[in-house]
C-alpha cells in the first residue's frame, strides 16, 4: 500500500508538471500588449505605482521577458515555494484571496453533495428493486432531465419563479441588504437563504449522475448469485436489500463519494456566477474574464490538484472498500 | 436489468411459438414460417432498441429537433439575422410657440442698428424718454403704437438760439448754411409744438433744451416692435413693408400699400393674416412659432398652427410639400405651446409579443426568436456533431493504439490521457474565448475553432474506454486467429478490434452528444462561444443577463432552454436505450 502510493504521489507530481506547463503556455497565448494595457490600467489606480515600474514588476513576475520554458521555470521555482503571485484584479496575494473565499463554494457544494446523497442513494436503489415499473421510469426520466438540465437554464428558471415572480429569494449575492444589522445567528440564517438557490440548482443538475450510478451497480448486485442464495434461502426482501445488497453496493458508491469530495473545493463556476456567490467558483470566473494571470494559474493548477486527488482517493478508498482489490 | 432482458427474450419466443401454433400446417414439412426466427444480432439490437419506450420517445424527440433545425430553417419565411422593423408613432417636438415679449428690430436697409443701442432704447421707453444715446449716436423714437416704434438716428445739422421769439440759426457744420426751408419749417413745428418736421422731403428733429434747440436730420435706423413677422419661404422683410402693416393692423385695415405692392390684410385677434394677390405672403402675430429642429417652419404650417391655437384646438393636420399629412399635437405648457408632430419612424420591432407574425415574438435586435431557434439549432447540433467526431477519432486512434500495443507505448498514451483530463475545461474555454476575442476572429471562424477545441478537450475518456475493451478483446482467440493469418497491423486493429468497441462508442457518442451541446450553450450563454450575428441556443439565452428581459420577455429565452433541456435529454434517452440494448446483461 505505501509503495502503491508513493508510486501514485510521484506520477501525479509528475502529471501535474505538465498539466501546469501546458496551462502556462495557454497563459502566454495572451498577446503581450496585454500585459502592458494591464499595466496601464493598473497603473491609473489610486496610490498605484507608476506604469513603468509596474510593467517591469509584471513582465518580471511572470518571467514575460524570456521564453515559454524560462518563464514556466520562474513560475515553477515560485509555486513550488508556495508564491503564487499578487492577483490583478484582487489586489491582494492570490493564496490569500483563495483562503477568503474558499469556504462559500466548500459550504454551498458540501450542502449540495449531502442533498445529492440523501436523494440519490434511496431514489436509485428503489428504482433498481422496481426495475420497469412505473417509479423506475419517473426516476429515470427525473434523473436524465437532471443531467440534460444546462446549469445556466435551471438557475435562471429558479431566479425567474422564485427570486421575480414570487420574490421570496434576492436575485444575487450571498448576503442580504441588512446583513450588517443582523444579530450572528441572523446573519447565518441570511446567508442560508441566499444559498438556498444556488443549492437546489447544483442539486438539480448533479442528482442525476450519482441516481444513474446508484441504479446500474444496484441492478448488477441484484442479478449476481449471492443475492439469489440470499433469496433461496428465504431471507426477507428487507434483508436482502439492506443486508446483502445495499453492502455491496457501498463499495462504488463510497469509492465514487470519496472521489467527488476533492470536487468540493473547486467550486461551482457557473451556479456562483450566476448567483454571484463569491466563492471560488465566482471569484475565479471574474479572474479569468478580466485576465488576472496569476490567480488564473493558480485556480487552474489547483482544479488540476483537485482532480488527482479525486482519483487517488477513488483508488485507495477502492482497496480499503474492497478487500479483493490487490493494489499492486 | 439482464434477468428481466432475458425474460423478455423468453418472452419472445413463446411468442413466435404460439405464432406457430395458430399456423396449421398442412404439409408437415418444414416451411419458412414453421422454423424457428432467428435474428441476426444487429436486428435483436434493434428489436430490444424499439422496445424501449424511452428511447423511442428520445428518437422521436431527436428526429423532432433534426426536422425543427435544419427542414424548418429551411422553410421558415425569415432570415437567421433578418431585422424586423416597425412603424411607431413617436411624439417629437416639432415647434415650439410662445408668446413674444420682446422687441424685435428690423433694421431700415444699408443701416445698422447695435444690440447696446437696443438696451438703451428699451430703457428709454420704459422711462418714457423719446431719445437716447449709444455709442456717441443720438436716437430719437417715435412712438407709433404701444409696441410699436421707429428709431432713428439724429445727425444734428443746425443749432438754434430762440432769444425773445427770435431764433438764430448757426449751421452744426463749419461754415455751413441753413436752408431757409429748415428755417421756416421749424419755426411751424415749434408754433404747433411739434417735435419734428419736414423740409424738401428730409425729416428733422427738434431738441429743445431751454433757450437753445437742436436741429438734426431723423435717419430711420430701425423698426421695433413685438410682433413677429414671419413670410413666405423664410423671406426678410423690409422695414417699410413692415411698417405698414403693423399700420394697417392697428387700424384693422383690410388692405396697405408696401414697396409698390398693395397687400390684403386680415386681422384675427393679435394675428394679422397678410396676403399678396390672394397668395399667402406673411404672418404677423405677437407669438412667435420657432422650429424646434433645424428645419425652417414654412408659412403654411405657421399659419395652420396658429389658427389652431386661436381656434382653440388641440391638433393640426398639415400636410407638407411632400404630399405626406402629419399630425400635430398641440399641448400648453405655462404660457407656451408645444406643437408635437406624431411621426411614425422606423424602429427595431425589439421584443414584439408572441403573435401571428412572429410565432414566438422577436429578440433585442427585432429577429425572430423562432427562426433564430431553427438557425441555432443548426449550429448548436453541427457543433455536437464535429466534436464529438473529432473527439471518438482521437479516443479511438490514441486509445486503440495504446490498448494494441501495450508497453511503453501505453504507458506514455496514457499518461498524456492523466495530463489532458486534469486540464480544468471550464477555465481553459473561457481563457482560449477571451484570447479570441482579443484577437477579433471572424464570427463564422470562431464556431470552427469552437468545434474543435470542445473536440481536443474531451476525448481522453473515450481513449481510455477503447483501451480498456481493446486490452480485454486482444487476448481473445479471433485476435490470435488475426494474427495467425497474418493480417496487417492497422487491418487487426481497425478492421477486427474497432468494430467490437463500436456498441460502447455509440452509446459514449450519443450521451457524449448531449453534454458538448450543453457545453456549447454554457459558453455561448456566457458569452465566449458563438457570437452574433450567428444564433445558437446559447447565446439566444443570453439576453436574461439583462434581468430586465428576463422580468419581462419569457419568450426570448425560455424556449431556448427548453429546447437544449429537450434535445440533450432526446440524446441521454436514445444513449441510454442503445446502452441497454447492446448489452442486456449490462455489465457496465
Amino acid at each position: 500500500m505505501k509503495k502503491f502510493l508513493i508510486r501514485r504521489l510521484l506520477l501525479s507530481i509528475v502529471i501535474l508538471f505538465f498539466v501546469s506547463f501546458i496551462i502556462y503556455s495557454i497563459e502566454r497565448c495572451l498577446p503581450t500588449s496585454y500585459v502592458e494595457g494591464k499595466a496601464r490600467q493598473m497603473s491609473q489606480k489610486a496610490g498605484a505605482k507608476p506604469y513603468d515600474e509596474l510593467l517591469e514588476q509584471l513582465t518580471n513576475s511572470y518571467g514575460l521577458e524570456g521564453n515559454i520554458l524560462q518563464g514556466y521555470a520562474k513560475w515553477l521555482s515560485n509555486a513550488v515555494k508556495g508564491e503564487f503571485g499578487d492577483s490583478w484584479v484582487w489586489s491582494k496575494p492570490v493564496t490569500e484571496k483563495f483562503k477568503e473565499v474558499i469556504w462559500y463554494s466548500f459550504a454551498m457544494s458540501g450542502i449540495s453533495f449531502v442533498f445529492q446523497v440523501i436523494i440519490a442513494i434511496p431514489l436509485g436503489i428503489l428504482s433498481a428493486r422496481k426495475q420497469y415499473s412505473r417509479t423506475d421510469y419517473a426516476v429515470t426520466v427525473f434523473a436524465l432531465i437532471g443531467i440534460s438540465l444546462p446549469t445556466f437554464f435551471i438557475a435562471t428558471l429558479l431566479k425567474w419563479v422564485f427570486s421575480i415572480n414570487l420574490g421570496w429569494f434576492d436575485l444575487y449575492g450571498i448576503v442580504g441588504r441588512m446583513h450588517e444589522q443582523l444579530p450572528p445567528i441572523g446573519q447565518v440564517l441570511d446567508m442560508g437563504k441566499h444559498l438556498i438557490l444556488p443549492v437546489v440548482t447544483l442539486t438539480v443538475v448533479s442528482v442525476g449522475n450519482l441516481m444513474r450510478y446508484t441504479r446500474t451497480n444496484m441492478l448488477e448486485v441484484l442479478n449476481s448469485d449471492y443475492i439469489r442464495t440470499a433469496r433461496a434461502k428465504g431471507l426477507s426482501e428487507n434483508k436482502v436489500i439492506n443486508y446483502h445488497a445495499f453492502r455491496n453496493i457501498l463499495i462504488p458508491i463510497v469509492t465514487l463519494l470519496g472521489s467527488t469530495i476533492p470536487t468540493l473545493f473547486g467550486g461551482a463556476m457557473i451556479t456562483e456566477t450566476l448567483f454571484q456567490i463569491p466563492g471560488i467558483g465566482y471569484i475565479s470566473y471574474m479572474s479569468l474574464t478580466q485576465g488576472d494571470v496569476p490567480f488564473t494559474m493558480f485556480y487552474m493548477v489547483f482544479l488540476a490538484i483537485l482532480t488527482l486527488a479525486g482519483t487517488l482517493i477513488a483508488d485507495i478508498l477502492y482497496a480499503i472498500v474492497d478487500p479483493r482489490v490487490r493494489v499492486n | 436489468m439482464g434477468a428481466d432482458n432475458n425474460m423478455q427474450d423468453k418472452d419472445d419466443q413463446i411468442d413466435l411459438n404460439q405464432n406457430q401454433s395458430d399456423h396449421v400446417s398442412t404439409s408437415g414439412t418444414l416451411d419458412d414460417e414453421q422454423r424457428v426466427k432467428v435474428l441476426s444480432p444487429g436486428m435483436l439490437v434493434a428489436k430490444r432498441f424499439f422496445r424501449n419506450k424511452l428511447a423511442m420517445v428520445g428518437l422521436v424527440i431527436l428526429v423532432t429537433m433534426f426536422l425543427f433545425s435544419f427542414v424548418g430553417g429551411m422553410l421558415t419565411p425569415y432570415g437567421e439575422s433578418e431585422v424586423f422593423r416597425k412603424k411607431d408613432v413617436i411624439l417629437k417636438d416639432y415647434a415650439m410657440m410662445s408668446e413674444n415679449k420682446d422687441f424685435l428690430y428690423t433694421n431700415e436697409e444699408g443701416k445698422d442698428f447695435p444690440s447696446i443701442a437696443g438696451a438703451k432704447m428699451i430703457l428709454a421707453v420704459n422711462n418714457g424718454n423719446s431719445t437716447f444715446e449709444a455709442k456717441d449716436v443720438t436716437y430719437s423714437l417715435i412712438k407709433e403704437d404701444e409696441n410699436l416704434y421707429q428709431i432713428t438716428q439724429l445727425t444734428p445739422v443746425a443749432n438754434v438760439l430762440t432769444l425773445k421769439g427770435k431764433s438764430s440759426f448757426t449751421s452744426a457744420e463749419e461754415g455751413g448754411t441753413v436752408s431757409n426751408a429748415v428755417k421756416s419749417g421749424y419755426e411751424a413745428a415749434v408754433s404747433e409744438g411739434a417735435d419734428n418736421f419736414e423740409a424738401d422731403g428730409i425729416f428733422y428733429y427738434i431738441v429743445k433744451e431751454g433757450k437753445q434747440s437742436a436741429i438734426s436730420i431723423m435717419d430711420r435706423t430701425a423698426l421695433a416692435s413685438k410682433k413677429v413677422f414671419s413670410a413666405a419661404g423664410g423671406a426678410e422683410l423690409s422695414y417699410d413693408f413692415k411698417l405698414n402693416a403693423e399700420k394697417a393692423f392697428n387700424h384693422q385695415l383690410s388692405s396697405f400699400e408696401a414697396d409698390g405692392n398693395t397687400y390684403e390684410m386680415e386681422v384675427e385677434e393679435s394675428t394679422g393674416f397678410i396676403s399678396l394677390n390672394g397668395e399667402d405672403y406673411a404672418i404677423m402675430s405677437s407669438y412667435a412659432v420657432r422650429p424646434v429642429g433645424s428645419e425652417a417652419l414654412s408659412l403654411q404650417f405657421i399659419r395652420a398652427v396658429q389658427e389652431a391655437v386661436l381656434g382653440d384646438e388641440g391638433s393640426v393636420e398639415y400636410t407638407g410639400k411632400d404630399g405626406s399629412s402629419i399630425h400635430y399635437k398641440i399641448e400648453m405648457k405655462g404660457n407656451e405651446f408645444k406643437i408635437r408632430s406624431e411621426q411614425k419612424t422606423q424602429l427595431n420591432d425589439d421584443f414584439a409579443s408572441p403573435g401571428n407574425t412572429h410565432l414566438l415574438g422577436t429578440d433585442g435586435h427585432g429577429m425572430d426568436v423562432l427562426t433564430r431557434l431553427m438557425y441555432g439549432g443548426r449550429i448548436s447540433l453541427m457543433i455536437g456533431f464535429v466534436a464529438i467526431a473529432i473527439e471518438t477519432l482521437l479516443g479511438i486512434i490514441i486509445g486503440g493504439v495504446a490498448g494494441y500495443f501495450g508497453k511503453w507505448m501505453d504507458t506514455i498514451l496514457m499518461r498524456i490521457v492523466d495530463v489532458v483530463i486534469c486540464i480544468p475545461a471550464m477555465p481553459l474555454y473561457i481563457i482560449v474565448g477571451s484570447i479570441m476575442d482579443y484577437y477579433q476572429i471572424d464570427p463564422r471562424v470562431r464556431i470552427y475553432l469552437l468545434c474543435a477545441i470542445l473536440g481536443l478537450i474531451n476525448w481522453p475518456p473515450i481513449a481510455r474506454m477503447v483501451r480498456g475493451q481493446i486490452l480485454s478483446f486482444r487476448e481473445q482467440e479471433f485476435m490470435t486467429a488475426t494474427e495467425a493469418t497474418g493480417i496487417r497491423v492497422s487491418r487487426r486493429i481497425f478492421k477486427h478490434l474497432i468494430p467490437n468497441v463500436i456498441p460502447n462508442l455509440i452509446v459514449i457518442a450519443t450521451m457524449g452528444l448531449g453534454e458538448i451541446i450543453i457545453m456549447e450553450a454554457t459558453l455561448s450563454f456566457l458569452g465566449i462561444g458563438v457570437k452574433f450575428p450567428y444564433a445558437s441556443w446559447g447565446n439566444i439565452i443570453n439576453s436574461v443577463n439583462d434581468v430586465f428581459v428576463m422580468t419581462n420577455y419569457w419568450f426570448v429565452w425560455i424556449p431556448a432552454g427548453f429546447l437544449i433541456l429537450i434535445t440533450v435529454l432526446g440524446f441521454n434517452f436514445v444513449g441510454d436505450g442503445l446502452r441497454d440494448a447492446f448489452d442486456p446483461k449490462m455489465k457496465r
